[in-house]
């Protein structure tokens, strides 16, 4: 049965990407790069076939329920231009704080702007503050009725076309840890002069988006604007980016499987001095490393999306495993297999319309934004002590991990989303894991390696770590690995679920012979149709 | 390191401050213009020319045949200093420089005479990419047909990819197939009396955007023995011979443009403020940027251990090259990934810091081992399926390597580190750095003499910390950082991280490197094991 019926419904809609032009294919895809245009077309075929209503609650007259429908759609759309995917993803991320904590005022009015198709925008990001969001400079001074707002936001998406803005801002009367609060900014309702919208921003990727920065200029906002509460502003805003940092995999997947598809067919059609490039071993081992890193990505990235929709305690860390680990390896994959394509890798207009170096670039933004990596670790090592809490049950998250999956319908299990996870049953099923995968022929190495990562981080959990020292990001690493390869031995396909553990466990050594032969065999198969290598998680 | 590196980074000096301040945006050799052209998709015609009327064209020219290049160490360092400034130009020059190579190799001395030339008119060949349908398989691809006439006449017709300026390049070397094989040929373009020489407009490429690759068609484009370089039927085995030099001549590309990143984000590091202090304050900043620097010492260690070789043991030379060569463009392009990270969202701006030159630097990195696809798709040759001692006859054909070392290297025979491993034992180091070394070096020892005949991945990593071990051996008395064996601690560590085995914390280390980056940086020198001042 399929699981995403909205997803393979746009899938087949949009039709064959290798199309000479037209909406969403990877001509198109390609000369809006160039041009550094915005995708037009693209997105008015996104609107016709009614993908705003994918972004809104269904509570709120949208059709979404399901996070892990959205990051299936999210990925349809990003296998053929990210740069779309991340334009036409945008109101419902730029609305986490909305969904999360509005009044059903601020809910309504948001939703139904973006049913009618508005752009919206989130705005933190200041030129001289980027991680450090306590020292935001923009300022907003209570008076009568509201706020006025001082100082100036950067690099922010679609900022200068956006209806709504939720906009961070800093209440100098208010000190530490409570001096931030979110605010709905109608953009409609800004007195004109009060604000200045700045120059576009170009570039190196997504270069159809329309990034740019705003100054405000003593502007008033109704009191009525504030998100969730006054000086809640940073848990608000960790809360709001735990949610996007879980569905941001889904533009990697995308953009992952296109390069992979590419990457294949180029090299398939390579002659060199013995044959075909795809017939040497190197070559067939670079390609199926990269289709075992794609499934181990979407593996994981189904889990942490589950997770936060089943067990939101444990959002904060599933969400940075996912918002590290997938981009991470979607980015070095893609840089890798470069390599193997060499000097064809240079043409531009070449293969597939030259899509492979603009995937190449859309992608590395996904590590960078909405939490970078080192950001994304440091928070993983600040929750690794959570690893400590006796007790923890880890039949908590068996649903995670049935191939079946009925959660909550979106927004209504994220009350108990908080900004740390205090347990987590999923690393907490380590030993049943391994117990698993020993009873599996050929799976005892993987099953060594996993019991000594787990005792590792054990060990990393009972110490006092500083989170932004290199040990806190190795902790990190090590705790978002470990918990990947729980979640791969607990869900993966018996085929390649152990390669899948070893891979995780030691990045960079190849798998072994066997399992390559069989992975790019299978990935062969799966490429002779032209959808994405895979939509669906295979029960 | 010796002498003749010492002397060639000389040089190469001189042309980097006649180039002036790259932060100079009225500079036609400055950052801002390098990537203004890149956005365009212009070729940096500018530096080009700066370059050449610097006289450029004399180290281009081997000094058998009029010039003043003696060396591989002169290539190797002028080429880095220039793609500090712009790899794209500095790609196009050196794509010339290699498309000539099998003429000063082989070719007669009209040919030399005829490609000093061009050199001095300020033109450059360009070099042939293999045919567009075939990749860059120079092995199985037909080329150019052949109409054999009498007394070696042929008319050569056929399309392949230039890799330079394309539609400049005032001619090339490339191979076609004749009766007798492959054949290598000289072509000019002046010589091209009726329309047999066309280049086809630039293809779009995604690094090096303004250099471009072309297409070039040749249609029964007269050839004799005037235009044949070397033996008949033997192009293959003439246009393999450049394969080492074009090796180290991308490791030097490779190096400059990491040697810009470095600069460019030790500077963000340093201003860039966050949770109260400078970013380089932050100790996962801090070790990045030391890993890169030491990235950058070893790789320089093995290009400069490479010049060496070609100069003192020719014959070992494409062996020691199709080992090693390829670490170095590899460790530049992690290298400046993992800066990129550093920079965070200014890396991904086109105009923010530095006016973007850390992005163009990382596609063009990303792509500048294109020089060297031979197509072979192999990780790396065997050294015993390269042809037979490219470098032999050495004189007279190869007066231009120069004569083999007698400068006093301090180098001496034998195993490096086993020659470091001896020195420190016997001699001890002052500082607390002589245990760990020994350790490392014990380990090291035995990873580089496994004594495997096939080749495995950690053979350029043995080699590079050969390299290292020479080259700090070469320096050690210069300063503390090198007498207390901090410097070879700093590269060997690195080393070993590469070989998969993970090295303990030293913050005493890292505060040194992170000093001297910040010294080489503030005095405008060359990240290097020897100081080299820049604009
Ligand atoms: C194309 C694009 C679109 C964007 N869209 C938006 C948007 O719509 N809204 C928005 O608000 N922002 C947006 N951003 C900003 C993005 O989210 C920022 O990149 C992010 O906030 C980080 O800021 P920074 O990159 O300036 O790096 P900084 O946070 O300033 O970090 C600088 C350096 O410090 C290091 N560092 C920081 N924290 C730690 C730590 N805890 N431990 C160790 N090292 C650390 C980083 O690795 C980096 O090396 C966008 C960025 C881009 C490029």
């Amino acid at each position: 049965m399929n699981r995403f019926p909205a997803a393979e419904e746009l899938e087949s809609t949009l039709g064959d990407p290798h199309r000479p032009t037209g909406p969403l294919t990877f001509g198109a895809a390609m000369a809006g790069d160039h041009a550094e245009r915005w995708p037009h077309s693209s997105l008015d075929r996104l609107r016709a076939w009614g993908y705003p209503a994918h972004l809104v609650p269904a509570s709120l007259g949208g059709r979404l329920t399901s996070l892990e429908e959205l990051l299936a759609v999210g990925r349809v759309v990003a296998r053929r231009d990210p740069t779309v995917a991340v334009i036409a993803n945008s109101p419902w991320a730029s609305g986490t704080p909305v969904w999360l904590a509005g009044t059903p005022a601020q809910q309504r009015e948001y939703a139904d702007a973006v049913l009618r198709g508005q752009w919206m925008s989130l705005a933190l990001t200041e030129f001289d503050k980027g991680a450090d969001l306590l020292s935001s400079d923009l300022t907003a001074r209570r008076v009568s009725g509201g706020y006025v707002l001082d100082g100036a936001k950067w690099v922010i998406n679609n900022i200068r076309l956006a209806r709504f803005v939720c906009l961070l801002v800093r209440e100098p009367s208010l000190t530490g840890l409570r001096s931030l609060t979110l605010l709905l900014v109608d953009m409609e309702r800004l007195p004109a002069g009060s604000y200045e919208l700045l120059p576009r921003i170009h570039t190196h990727g997504i270069r159809g988006a329309d990034i740019a920065g705003m100054r405000f200029l003593n502007a008033f906002v109704p009191s009525s604007a504030v998100l969730g509460r006054p000086g809640r502003g940073l848990d608000l805003t960790i809360r709001s980016l735990i949610t996007i940092r879980t569905l941001v995999p889904g533009l990697s997947l995308g953009a992952f499987d296109t390069g992979l598809r590419c990457a294949f067919d180029v090299l398939r059609h390579r002659h060199v001095r013995q044959g075909r490039a795809i017939d040497l071993p190197h070559v067939r081992a670079e390609l199926a490393a990269a289709d075992l890193d794609l499934r181990v990505a979407e593996t994981l990235a189904t889990c942490c999306v589950r997770i936060l929709q089943h067990l939101p305690a444990l959002a904060p860390v599933a969400s940075a495993v996912a918002k590290y680990l997938v981009p991470h390896l979607a980015e070095q994959r893609l840089r890798r297999l470069a390599g193997v394509l060499g000097a064809r890798y240079l043409l531009r207009q070449d293969h597939w319309y030259g899509i492979y170096d603009k995937l190449v670039r859309d992608t590395r933004l996904f590590s960078l934004f909405d939490g970078s990596e080192p950001v994304v670790l440091s928070s993983l090592a600040a929750q690794v002590s959570c690893l400590t809490e006796p007790g923890v049950d880890p039949r908590a998250a068996d649903e995670v991990f049935q191939p079946a999956f009925a959660p909550p319908p979106y927004p209504s299990g994220l009350a108990a989303l908080g900004t740390a996870s205090d347990f987590d049953p999923v690393t907490a099923g380590l030993d049943g894991a391994c117990a698993d995968l020993e009873r599996e022929a050929g799976s005892a190495r993987a099953a060594a390696l996993l019991r000594q990562a787990g005792r590792d981080l054990l060990a990393d959990a009972h110490r006092d770590v500083d989170p932004r020292s290199e040990d806190g990001l190795r902790v990190g690493e090590r705790y978002a690995r470990t918990f990947a390869a729980v979640c791969l031995a607990r869900s993966g396909p018996a085929h390649w679920r152990a390669a899948g553990v070893e891979s995780l466990l030691r990045p960079g050594a190849p798998p072994r012979r066997e399992t390559t032969e069989s992975l790019f065999l299978d990935l062969a198969m799966r490429h002779a149709g032209r959808s994405a290598l895979s939509l669906s998680r295979p029960a | 390191m010796d002498q003749t590196i010492e002397a060639a980074l000389g040089t190469a000096a001189q042309l980097d401050r006649a180039l002036g301040d790259p932060m100079d945006e009225r500079s036609p050799a400055s950052f801002h213009a390098a990537v203004a052209t890149d956005r365009e998709g212009r070729f940096p015609q500018h530096l080009r020319d700066a370059a050449f009327s610097w006289g450029l064209a004399e180290y281009l020219t081997p000094a058998a045949s009029g010039g003043r290049l003696r060396s591989l160490d002169d290539c190797l360092a002028l080429f880095r200093v220039l793609a500090r400034r712009d790899l794209t130009a500095a790609s196009v020059i050196a794509a010339g420089f290699l498309a000539g190579l099998p003429v000063w190799q082989c070719g007669t001395p009209a040919q030399r005479r005829a490609v000093a030339a061009l050199l001095r008119r300020h033109e450059l060949l360009g070099l042939t990419m293999g045919e567009a349908e075939h990749g860059v398989d120079i092995m199985a691809d037909t080329r150019f047909e052949t109409l054999a006439g009498a007394g070696h006449a042929w008319r050569l017709s056929g399309r392949t990819t230039l890799a330079g300026h394309d539609g400049h390049a005032a001619g090339t070397t490339l191979l076609a197939r004749t009766g007798a094989g492959v054949t290598a040929f000289l072509l000019l373009r002046e010589a091209d009396r009726g329309g047999h020489w066309r280049s086809d407009p630039a293809y779009e490429t995604h690094g090096l955007r303004g250099s471009a690759l072309g297409r070039l068609t040749l249609s029964d484009f007269p050839a004799g023995p005037a235009e044949m370089v070397g033996p008949p039927g033997q192009g293959l085995e003439t246009t393999a011979r450049t394969l080492p030099v074009a090796r180290l001549t991308v490791a030097g590309l490779a190096l400059g443009g990491l040697d810009t990143c470095l600069r460019a984000v030790v500077a963000f590091a340093r201003s860039r403020r966050l949770y109260g202090a400078p970013i380089l304050e932050l100790e996962p900043v801090a070790v990045r940027l030391t890993d890169v620097y030491a990235d950058l010492l070893i790789g320089e260690a093995l290009c400069h251990g490479l010049c060496r070789a070609a100069r003192t043991d020719p014959h070992r030379f494409p062996a020691l090259s199709a080992r090693a060569g390829d670490l170095v463009p590899e460790l530049a392009g992690d290298g400046v990934e993992s800066l990129a990270i550093v920079l965070g969202a200014r890396a991904y701006c086109a105009t923010e810091h530095w006016h973007g030159i850390v992005e163009k630097m990382r596609r063009d990195v990303a792509v500048v081992t294109a020089l060297t696809d031979s197509g072979d798709l192999a990780p790396a040759a065997p050294p015993d399926e390269l042809p037979p001692d490219p470098f032999v006859p050495v004189p007279p054909e190869l007066a231009w390597l120069g004569e083999p070392a007698a400068d006093g290297s301090g180098d001496g025979d034998g195993d490096p580190l086993a020659r470091a491993r001896a020195l420190i034992r016997q001699e001890g180091l002052p500082g607390p750095y002589a245990p760990r070394l020994l350790e490392l070096l014990d380990r090291l020892t035995g990873i580089a003499s496994h004594g495997g005949t096939s080749p495995s991945p950690g053979d350029a990593l043995a080699d590079a910390a050969a390299a290292c071990a020479s080259a700090w051996l070469y320096g050690r008395r210069r300063d503390d950082f090198h007498a207390t064996g901090a410097w070879l601690l700093l590269c060997l560590r690195r080393i070993a991280v590469r070989l998969g085995e993970s090295q303990p914390a030293d913050a005493g280390l890292r505060r040194q490197a992170v000093d001297r980056i910040g010294l080489a940086h503030d005095e405008r020198r060359l990240f290097s094991d020897i100081e080299v001042a820049l604009r």
